[in-house]
């Protein structure tokens, strides 16, 4: 691409490219107590003085002053967008500890880069991992887990559904042959309690809500397998499954053929086999009408 | 230059979710809507299928936010190829982005942030933005900004920053008329003198919003109707364009559909002018 080209051929001006940094490096730093710039400068100078090397005082403020403008926009701007991306981690911390306990280290240790906002916290079920000291850690992560997902779902790419009309009218034995896969905006996931569910009815309430009110119940007593997904009303949902019917659309997202899929059935214990053996029909019809399936890239 | 080529599609005001809902029941005789062209960069699910709807019934206008024209990171081509593609699905008649950066190497800032004004920056700039507009195949629109700080290095004023660019690179302005006030009250400007001095001709859309006066320094925060000091500029600005697309902004404390249209046809009691100004006498601009 000519303009490709043209455009790596143009260099910053030096001074632009070191004024840029300079800034940069101040405005993503957190802000301190009462949401002010940080008194001190990476290069231990204080910000005072510093600010006035690069920035002009203006009528009312001073260049540290003017520089905390964009500081605190940087934080608020970002902190706003995660809050509305984790719904269900913003009620459960509150919106002072979101901010503080999430929001703030995480952006610090993931710096944002990538133009686009709905990727913000694509990093941040992973640092819950790596940073967050919590006992409630695998809760935690779980919910940020599922908010993400759920975001993903919402602007994922659609392939072809394959229908019960393509089932009923395609030719049975090449059907069969032919690699699966889940739709992009599918996702399987698989918590320790009914987290899904939880998070319909607090999303309901504002996070203030819940400063003054206990959460609804949260069931543990089983392993709870959901598929989160787009419907065809295009609106992200979720369902619960078995775990048979969960293992098996796992094998789809491997993008193994409906033969394959019975291959590896048969190779698993006799009961299990003998339920997923049962009821395979019945839900494949089941995910046709969801549109769950499609088939893989190139076939 | 001529600015004959470009339609005014009239008053528009920008397309947001809260008012999904009422323009897909009501179909209401909105002029046009503006997208940000970012939230629909997207693979596919509800935004991509909204927007079709409304490509069915409505002209849309492109405005990007994180072009980063004065970065120093080079521009990037995997972005443009994404925005170049929505435009042949919009058929936007011109798109825009800010005179301002946003993101160095291995930070992104979501911010529309100040450059120095200085030659060696208007040479920068320039040259990025003809390669945009080249590569975009359509008309290309920098917006000036509402900006916080001037830096000491600075060589020029604002507006002749804005005016050697967009001439330099041969491309368009997109006139914030909101951040031209915004700008004059924090750096101590006169907002006649900023208009007065910049190539109208190349002026292809007008934004109009709201913000917050604090006192100290004044906020771009799109969440009030336009103040009358706004109004009063764009009363002046108008007729000076020959007349362009307006567009209302806003983008927080949501108010209904009904009352955000009401605002932005405000604009039309502002229009007169020009109006005036034709049946006095028609002159070249038009």
């Amino acid at each position: 691409m000519n303009q490709e080209k043209s455009s790596s051929a143009i260099n910053p001006p030096f001074e632009l490219q070191k004024l840029q940094e300079w800034f940069g490096g101040l405005i993503n730093r957190p802000l301190v107590e009462n949401d002010l710039i940080n008194p001190l400068t990476p290069s231990g100078l204080v910000i005072t003085k510093e600010a006035g090397r690069h920035i002009a005082p203006s009528p009312t403020l001073q260049p540290h002053q003017r520089l905390q403008i964009y500081n605190q926009q940087y934080w608020w701007r970002l902190q706003s967008v995660l809050q509305t991306n984790f719904p269900l981690l913003l009620r459960l911390f509150g919106t002072h500890s979101f901010n503080e306990c999430i929001a703030v280290p995480y952006l610090t240790a993931y710096v944002p880069n990538h133009w686009a906002l709905n990727l913000l916290g694509e990093n941040l079920p992973q640092w819950i991992q790596e940073k967050y000291q919590g006992s409630d850690k695998q809760f935690v992560h779980d919910a940020a887990y599922l908010d993400w997902v759920l975001s993903l779902s919402f602007t994922n790419e659609q392939y072809p559904v394959l229908d019960s009309r393509f089932l009923s009218e395609g030719n049975p034995e090449e059907l069969i042959e032919k690699p699966l896969c889940l739709q992009p905006h599918l996702f399987l996931v698989q918590f320790d309690q009914n987290l899904p569910a939880f998070r319909d009815i607090i999303i309901k309430e504002s996070a203030d809500f819940w400063t003054t009110h206990d959460f609804p119940p949260l069931l543990q007593d089983k392993t709870y397998y959901s598929v989160i997904f787009r419907n065809l009303q295009n609106n992200v949902a979720w369902k619960d499954v078995g775990s048979e019917e969960y293992l098996i659309l796992q094998q789809f997202a491997k993008g193994l053929s409906i033969e394959a899929v019975c291959e590896w059935m048969e190779e698993l214990e006799v009961e299990r086999y003998t339920l997923m053996a049962t009821h395979l029909q019945k839900w494949m019809q089941e995910w046709t009408r969801y549109g769950w399936l499609t088939f893989a890239p190139g076939f | 230059m001529s600015r004959r080529k470009f339609p005014n599609l009239g008053i528009g005001i920008g397309l947001r979710i809260p008012h999904y809902e009422d323009i897909f029941r009501l179909k209401p005789a909105i002029d046009w809507f503006e997208i940000i062209s970012e939230n629909f960069m997207v693979d596919g699910g509800k935004p991509i299928e909204n927007l079709d709807r409304i490509l069915e019934h409505y002209p849309v206008v492109q405005h990007g936010v994180t072009l980063s024209i004065g970065g120093p990171a080079p521009l990037d081509f995997e972005y443009l190829k994404k925005l170049k593609a929505l435009t042949r699905k919009t058929k936007t008649p011109w798109l825009s982005d800010h005179l301002c950066w946003g993101h160095l190497p291995g930070a992104h800032f979501h911010d529309l942030l100040p450059l120095p004004y200085t030659k060696e920056v208007v040479a920068y700039v320039s040259e990025r933005a003809r390669i945009v507009q080249d590569y975009l195949e359509i008309p290309f629109a920098l917006e000036n900004l509402s900006s916080y700080v001037a830096f000491n290095q600075d060589e020029m004023n604002e507006w002749e920053f804005y005016s050697q660019v967009v001439e330099k690179a041969d491309i368009y302005m997109m006139l914030d008329v909101n951040n031209i006030y915004v700008s004059s009250r924090n750096h101590g400007f006169d907002p006649r003198e900023y208009y007065q001095n910049i190539p109208l001709e190349r002026v292809i859309q007008i934004h109009l919003a709201g913000h917050s006066d604090f006192g100290d320094y004044v906020l771009d925060t799109h969440d009030h109707p336009v103040r009358n000091e706004v109004w009063e500029l764009y009363a002046e600005i108008y007729p000076l364009t020959g007349g362009v697309s307006t567009l209302l902004e806003w983008d927080e404390n949501f108010v209904s559909l009904e009352e955000t249209w009401a605002e932005a046809l405000k604009a039309k009691a502002f229009q007169k002018n020009l109006h005036e100004q034709h049946a006095l006498a028609p002159v070249g601009l038009v």
